[in-house]
């Protein structure tokens, strides 16, 4: 796939989230930082891209504000990231049983995801939880090509 | 295992061609020459709506000049590379100066009458260029390959006319010491005399090759970086001179030494003058001389001579007089360092780079549309093309040159530079 | 015909050859870095490392560099100009309310993806985002002719916001593909101490890397930024325009990956013909910021005498980071420079002769110290 190749990954780095100025504000998300994307099935963390070109809707007089993500990181390659699947329940396509669903609702914190890092998760079983300073990946994974 | 039915469910099975053995030189017959899929892999010919109309050259001047004049707006991301040179070269900049300095020095004594001082001032100018070949050749990216700094002779590049001017500099200075120690007192001053000539684009030259880059900083600065360099290069070079003299045992009221010290002062008030001079008109293009690192080192170095000035006004001594000549020597290595590093902050500062782009651009609207523009055309005054032997003569410095970095191995790391992602951290293939 | 940008030192003649260089046309360009990539593999470069954020928007790859040949500069432009949302609120004809849309009621729903179904019928969604049946242009609908229904500005409109700085603000963000001018006055050329940067018969500019070695003189000297030198091969480098593929007769390899035809290749000019063409049908359209960057100027205003990859931009020079005016600041410089610098030189000589004339007086008295100064320096000749 495109992340084990350096010239592709390097175009796009990291698992990232589009979301408007007002929402990041709103939760203190920063251009760049972390975020973590929830849903009731599961939560992925993202960096954020804060980008005027999202904007919100007004729909029944309540303010609905959107977020982009895409799909393409996993635990392998040169460069890793969470993958959007986590979000949405496992519905498969009848013909060839790729993931199908592709809008949820959700909400957003700032921060990092709870649990090990998308890096631990690729190499490592633990049996005891993961140790806040245990779970730093550029420091114990940094990528290949950087 | 049961036998399967393998026939194609189109076609035949596949057999050997027909073929010849090849001839040596045989041309393959599907091999075109030249492919030129320049011409048809263009989408947008006459049959799109991409751009039907006529061109009217105009108004495409015109919308041209608008969105490039006016007042200037957001700047966004780097426009400018910042230069890549390391310590070595403020420092090959300051000894530079001092050989031409104390080349200029050495003429000054000889007219004056005084061999002696004219003797060891010519070795003092060999010495302080001695370091810089060194200096020069470390701070290439591929070191072996100094040779080619020599391989064309361009007097449109700065750096080339330079290093020529270098080496003949040294030649020359060389010349005069050996000349001095043979005993041919006269050879050496007419030797030395005619360094002048050389030393005196070598002390100016390093000035010029920062004005001609695209540094907002020293472009702007570009009639005055020749001459503050030249004042640093007199200063130190007659401070470098004064001191290994009095080392000498010259003694305290002779001309020379009285002179020495003319020189320093003078050039050294000079290089405040001329600094404050271009602070002024700079304005925003001079705010990385004034602040940070280089800012420091560019105020601290003008303090430096202000004390050294004072210290020659009152009556104190010999020794204030050294450490007035140590001062100027400090603050001329220092002002080379500010002066190049701001350089590289400035280059980096992407609201100076606009400003002095935009400040050329002349607007529909300006009423000074007619006013004329003196520039150095490339097509007016082109160079001369290299003949055959030139050609020739630069092929073989570059073989040289090759050779070179190969039996003195490689300065730099190799990269064998495949994109399938060896990274860069692995170490370097010979 | 052989080439007629200035001869430097080493260029190379050919009689069959013309210029050749790119028409990078930003309004097509969207932005998928397909020229980075082809570049890089054609021309075997390593990656640069990825790093998130280096350059802003989806540009994570920083700019030009030694090991980067062509760069896309993602620009989002949050704010419409109040120019442009006044043409925007005049194409839509200033629809009631001032441009504003009231809220859609429930029964409608959001997204309104078909652009009809279900929207309070006092409202003609369809019509105000194809901007009224009377309006013969419309940015939103720029080159999509007769597409009708545009499904952005549709979705924009249930937002409640300003449908004419929406219209407005439709080409918020922009793409362009940067990479080495080639510049008919090319200052990396002319700062060159060994010749490695050349003319070639294409009048492209391209650096010998068995000659380059590593000054870095070039780096400053080039007023867009585009030559670098590499931190560990030691060389700079930059675009060739592809030169090896020139001469087999193929087009570079970014132009021949753009799958928008947005960088464009072949003789200049033809490429220009076109390119001042496509900036008239441009204004025809509606898009009257749409100009050309390094090509069809005055000779007096002409960037670094014309570019040899020049471009269609609808923003102001800095907005892509390029500089609004520039040329080889070796030829704008070196002349006025060197007088100043080799003349200060002669007046310091001149200087330092007059200043030992200055000194020549002994010291004068008949006391023994003076006596004794006399002895001193008359025996510091023997």
């Amino acid at each position: 796939m495109s992340r084990n190749l350096p010239w592709l990954a390097e175009l796009q780095p990291e698992m990232f989230a589009e979301l408007d100025p007002a929402l990041a504000a709103d939760r203190g998300i920063e251009d760049g930082g972390w975020m973590v994307i929830e849903t009731a099935r599961g939560e992925i963390e993202a960096r954020a891209k804060v980008t005027p070109r999202m904007r919100p809707l007004k729909v029944d007089g309540r303010v609905v504000h959107q977020i982009a993500l895409p799909w393409h990181w996993g635990f392998a390659g040169d460069v890793r990231g969470d993958i959007t699947n986590d979000l949405g329940a496992l519905s498969g396509e009848p013909n060839v049983s790729i993931q199908e669903s592709k809008a949820f609702s959700c909400n957003v914190r700032v921060g990092r995801r709870a649990g090990p890092s998308t890096q631990r998760l690729a190499d490592v079983r633990l049996d005891r939880p993961v140790r806040a300073d245990e779970d730093d990946p550029a420091a114990e994974y940094p990528s290949e090509i950087t | 295992m049961t036998q399967r039915d393998r026939t194609p469910a189109l076609g035949t099975h596949g057999e050997p061609g027909p073929w010849q053995r090849a001839r040596p030189g045989a041309r393959v017959a599907l091999q075109r020459e030249r492919w030129a899929d320049a011409a048809w892999s263009f989408l947008y010919k006459d049959d799109t709506r991409y751009a039907p109309g006529p061109a009217d050259m105009q108004a495409v001047a015109q919308a041209n000049l608008r969105m490039r004049g006016g007042e200037l707006g957001e700047v966004h991301g780097p426009v400018l590379n910042a230069h890549v040179w390391t310590w070595e070269i403020p420092l090959y900049f300051w000894f530079g100066g001092v050989a031409t300095g104390s080349s200029f020095v050495s003429v000054a004594c000889d007219l004056a009458g005084d061999q002696r001082s004219a003797a060891i001032a010519r070795k003092v100018a060999l010495a302080a260029v001695a370091p810089s070949p060194a200096l020069l050749i470390a701070d290439l990216g591929r070191p072996g390959r100094f040779l080619n700094m020599l391989r064309i002779f361009k007097p449109r590049s700065p750096m080339n006319l330079g290093a020529w001017s270098l080496v003949g500099f040294s030649a020359l200075a060389t010349a005069a010491v050996g000349a001095d120690l043979l005993g041919r007192p006269r050879a050496a001053r007419a030797v030395g005399g005619a360094n002048v000539v050389v030393g005196g684009y070598l002390g100016s030259y390093t000035g010029v090759l920062l004005a001609t880059t695209a540094v907002p900083l020293w472009a702007r600065s570009r009639l005055f970086l020749g001459p503050i360099f030249v004042c640093t290069a007199a200063a130190t070079g007659a401070a470098a001179t004064r001191l290994t003299l009095v080392a000498a045992g010259l003694p305290q009221a002779h001309p020379t030494r009285v002179g020495l010290g003319h020189i320093e002062a003078g050039a050294m008030a000079g290089e405040l003058i001329l600094s404050r001079l271009n602070e002024r008109r700079l304005g925003r293009a001079g705010f990385n001389l004034e602040h940070g690192t280089p800012g420091r080192l560019f105020a601290g170095a003008k303090w430096g001579v202000r004390i050294g000035l004072q210290l020659l006004r009152r009556p104190l001594g010999p020794r204030a007089h050294h450490v007035a000549s140590c001062l100027y020597l400090g603050a001329g290595l220092a002002f080379r360092y500010a002066w190049v590093g701001a350089g590289q902050l400035s280059a980096r500062d992407d609201e100076a780079v606009a400003r002095m782009a935009r400040g050329t651009v002349v607007t529909p609207d300006d009423a000074l549309l007619d006013r004329p523009r003196r520039r150095f055309q490339s097509r007016a005054r082109a160079p001369r093309r290299m003949g055959a032997a030139g050609a020739r003569y630069a092929e073989l410095v570059r073989r040289a040159s090759l050779l070179a970095e190969r039996l003195l191995g490689r300065g730099g790391a190799v990269t064998g530079r495949s994109g399938t992602g060896a990274p860069p951290s692995q170490p370097a293939r010979p | 015909m052989t080439t007629r940008a200035a001869p430097t030192e080493i260029a190379i003649d050919a009689p069959d050859a013309e210029r050749m260089g790119f028409f990078t046309d930003t309004t097509v360009c969207i932005g998928c870095k397909a020229c980075e990539v082809a570049c890089k593999q054609w021309n075997d470069l390593p990656a640069d490392g990825a790093r998130f954020g280096k350059g802003s928007s989806y540009d994570h790859t920083g700019g030009l560099n030694a090991s980067t040949w062509r760069h896309v500069r993602f620009v989002e432009i949050a704010e419409p100009t109040p120019q442009a949302r006044e043409d925007a609120a005049q194409r839509l004809g200033a629809g009631g309310g001032g441009g504003r849309i009231p809220a859609i009621p429930a029964a409608g729903g959001a997204g309104g993806a078909a652009g009809g179904a279900g929207v309070a019928a006092d409202f003609d969604l369809v019509a105000v985002a194809a901007g009224r049946a009377d309006a013969d242009v419309d940015v939103a609908a720029a080159g999509r002719a007769d597409a009708g229904v545009d499904v952005a500005a549709a979705a924009r409109a249930h937002a409640g916001v300003d449908v004419a700085a929406a219209v407005a603000a439709m080409d918020d963000w922009v793409f362009m593909s940067d990479v080495c001018k080639h510049c008919t006055n090319a200052g990396c050329l002319d700062a060159c101490p060994t010749g490695a940067l050349i003319r070639t018969e294409f009048e492209t500019v391209v650096l010998q890397a068995d000659v380059c070695n590593g000054c870095g003189y070039c780096v400053p000297a080039c007023p867009f930024g585009v030559v670098a030198r590499d931190h560990e091969d030691g060389r700079a480098a930059k675009c060739t325009l592809c030169y090896d593929r020139l001469q087999d007769g193929l087009e570079p390899a970014c132009a021949k990956a753009c799958p928008t035809d947005s960088i464009q290749f072949g003789p200049y000019d033809e490429l220009v013909a076109l390119a001042a063409r496509r900036v008239g049908e441009l204004h025809a359209r509606g898009v009257g910021d749409a100009y050309l960057y390094g090509a069809g100027d005055a000779p007096d205003d002409e960037l670094a005498g014309g570019l040899g990859a020049f471009f269609l931009l609808t923003e102001p020079p800095e907005c892509y980071g390029l500089p609004a005016q520039a040329d080889s600041p070796i030829q704008e410089h070196v002349v006025p420079a060197t007088a100043a610098a080799y003349g200060a030189a002669l007046l310091a000589a001149a200087g330092a002769a007059a200043a030992f004339l200055l000194a020549a007086r002994r010291p004068a008295g008949r006391g023994p110290r003076a006596l004794a100064r006399r002895r001193a320096i008359a025996g510091w000749q023997r």
